[in-house]
């Protein structure tokens, strides 16, 4: 038995926060809000507010100067979270302007004294804490007076049992001697990065007594639903499935790409769990192999995730995605935007493999995804999407991974984002002049953890799909784009060689 | 999110409903103003006093083309005495029909102004929730003996 206080912990209501906060936000806690303006301060707090007050958990909204309340009130009531029933009720606004002008301390701390003793709520917010720091009528005083005030605050309310949020604009350079900074339990953090022409909301929990928090910069989002938080993945949440060992004594189920004679090439399918890399140039039919592998799974009454960053696979020239997707059985992550988080897509991805209980995921293409992101996340795109392979794998996936490579005959590349070591597997697309005729050849280049052919094959892509024809024994210099014939016999792809 | 029916600020304590038409205009402006005081108090905890002063300035001066006699206040609080005396000179020099007529306009104006910013629901909610006093039954009492 412990005599240790039980801390509550309250849900914000905010998708993700709590996990950021390491399992919500403390009851009685005194927490700061900053940012710069425009960054989400007032509809985070808004959204929380009102999440939580209910008739037995009042809360006060009290407005200094800064924003005026009609416009903030104008403004919150686009979000749905905004339940207007709860105002004059479990939600009372109360503005501070007239106090706040004086710059008089006392005279604010005394009007909100008097409020909360006429309310008696469980939470407060007050917003903006800084037009209450500026309204100090001259600056050294303002700083030790400001002090005092903070610290009289934070007893005050702490003794009345309310969480409180203050909400305030800060610089980060002055952060550290802030006094504010120093009574407050805890310290949400919110950002825009700007990079080029693109944007992209960070939320950081910098401080939460006694809890362990997610650390870092979080994306986050405001839709219409206010603010949505997504954790950055972090590597471990699952556990991968076993890794087969070649020999077959533990070998795990492998699954068929649907593609006859692939499957053979990649030493009995494409062992689960595994993430696959298929490169190749422009038109080489990596998306049909992509399609292939979906339409295989739902088959075999696995269902899949495509994460599409071409092209709107609907709209697309591709009629069996189209139709598994109509069909229910491939859920598609239309994403064109071209400031992308890779949390964000990985968030959306995770919770569509969930809802589908999908079993495979595609990826098409990683060139396009590059492009989708933010160009503060495209800098780091490698380390980003080894976060995103190992979270997708640890969910037990199977993941393949469409790559544009520029053919090129003097090196063999896999991947232009040097991201081939990340995948477990690799399939490379080229493409081959033979008797002056473009032709496709397809090779597997790694399997993890398995014996598989390391043959050219000769593949074309008719009204069935793909359709992969004999290895190229007889020529040399493939790669090369110029092969030459060993021997004096015609190359044999099934469906007589005749390019459609 | 926005229901119509819920508010039906037009219809209540209107003084040219309220007022029987051999009352005064005196009588007329007093029931004026304490709609107005009622308003201010209950809204100017929320938006601010000036945030109240300036929604009121800014309805009198578009309702001042249809009743020109109407003036602008002081710029002093609403919370100060003073402060909608200037609408009740203008309405006790009027006929008492003119003064409600007028009165109702105002009221009207500010509360279109109001559901334009925060919307019809909302501006109930602020609007008409009784004071902890209990005052708006007091009103609705009296204006109900009224008629």
């Amino acid at each position: 038995m412990t005599d240790k206080v039980a801390i509550h912990r309250l849900e914000t209501g905010v998708p993700g926060l709590d996990l950021l906060l390491g399992g919500g936000l403390p009851e009685c806690s005194f927490n700061l809000i900053a940012g710069s303006p425009g960054s989400g301060k007032t509809t985070l707090a808004h959204q929380i507010m009102f999440a939580l007050a209910k008739p037995d958990r009042r809360a006060l909204y009290f407005t200094v100067l800064g924003e005026p309340p009609l416009k903030m009130l104008r403004y919150q009531q686009q979000f749905t979270f905004f339940d207007v029933d709860k105002v004059n009720g479990s939600i009372r606004f109360v503005n501070l302007a007239d106090e706040a002008l004086h710059g008089d301390f006392d005279r604010i701390l005394g009007r909100i004294q008097r409020e909360i003793e006429t309310d008696s709520p469980a939470l407060v917010v007050v917003d903006s804490f800084r037009s209450v720091m500026l309204s100090a009528r001259n600056e050294s005083d303002g700083a030790v007076a400001l002090q005092h005030f903070v610290q009289q605050l934070g007893m005050y309310l702490t003794s009345w049992q309310a969480t409180t949020f203050l909400v305030g604009e800060y610089e980060l350079s002055v952060s550290e001697t802030n006094p504010v900074l120093t009574v407050a339990d805890g310290l949400i953090w919110l950002t825009q990065h700007v990079y080029r022409e693109s944007m992209v909301r960070k939320i950081e929990v910098k401080k939460m007594r006694g809890q362990r928090t997610l650390p870092g910069l979080h994306t986050f989002r405001i839709n219409d639903d206010g603010v949505d938080v997504f954790p950055r993945a972090i590597i471990g949440a699952g556990i991968p499935p076993e890794r087969p060992v070649d020999g077959g004594r533990r070998a795990l189920k492998r699954l068929s790409l649907g593609v006859p004679r692939l499957d053979t090439m990649l030493g009995g399918g494409l062992p689960e769990g595994y993430s696959l890399l298929v490169a190749g140039p422009a038109g080489s039919g990596k998306t049909i192999l992509a399609t292939h592998f979906l339409a295989e799974g739902v088959r075999q009454g696995e269902r899949g995730v495509i994460a599409a960053f071409e092209k709107n696979p609907s709209q697309s020239q591709n009629p069996v995605l189209d139709q598994l997707v109509r069909a229910g059985d491939v859920g598609v992550i239309d994403t064109r935007s071209l400031d992308l988080s890779i949390d964000v897509t990985l968030n959306d991805l995770s919770h569509m493999i969930r809802r589908l209980q999908a079993k495979r995921v595609v990826i098409d293409s990683l060139s396009g995804y590059e492009l989708a992101l933010a160009p503060t996340d495209s800098a780091n795109f490698r380390d980003s999407l080894y976060r995103m392979v190992a979270v997708l794998t640890s969910m037990g996936v199977t993941v393949l991974m469409t790559s544009e490579l520029e053919d090129r005959y003097t090196d063999l590349r896999f991947s232009p984002h040097g991201t081939a070591f990340l995948t477990d597997a690799i399939i490379v697309q080229r493409y081959i002049e033979v008797e002056s005729r473009l032709k496709r050849i397809m090779a597997v280049v790694k399997v993890r953890g398995s014996a598989h052919s390391d043959e050219l094959h000769l593949f074309e892509i008719t009204g069935e799909g793909i359709v992969i024809g004999e290895p190229l024994a007889e020529y040399q210099g493939l790669l090369s784009g110029q092969p030459a014939m060993r021997a004096m016999k015609r190359p044999t792809g099934r469906g007589g060689g005749t390019k459609r | 999110m926005v229901d119509d029916n819920r508010i039906d600020f037009d219809n209540a304590n209107m003084p040219s409903q309220r007022a029987r038409p051999e009352r005064q205009a005196e009588e007329v402006a007093e029931l004026a103003l304490r709609d107005w005081q009622g308003l201010a108090d209950r809204l100017s905890p929320i938006i601010g006093e000036r945030g109240f002063g300036a929604l009121y300035a800014r309805s009198l001066h578009l309702t001042q083309d249809a009743y020109p006699w109407l003036s602008l206040p002081p710029p002093q609080s609403p919370a100060s005495e003073p402060f909608f005396a200037t609408l009740r000179r203008s309405l006790e020099l009027q006929d008492p029909t003119v003064a409600a007529d007028a009165h109702r306009a105002l009221l009207h104006t500010f509360t279109n102004l109001l559901n334009s910013l925060i919307g019809k629901v909302l501006t109930a909610r602020l609007v008409q929730e009784a004071p902890p006093d209990g005052s708006t039954d007091g009103r609705s009492q009296e204006f109900r003996n009224d008629r």
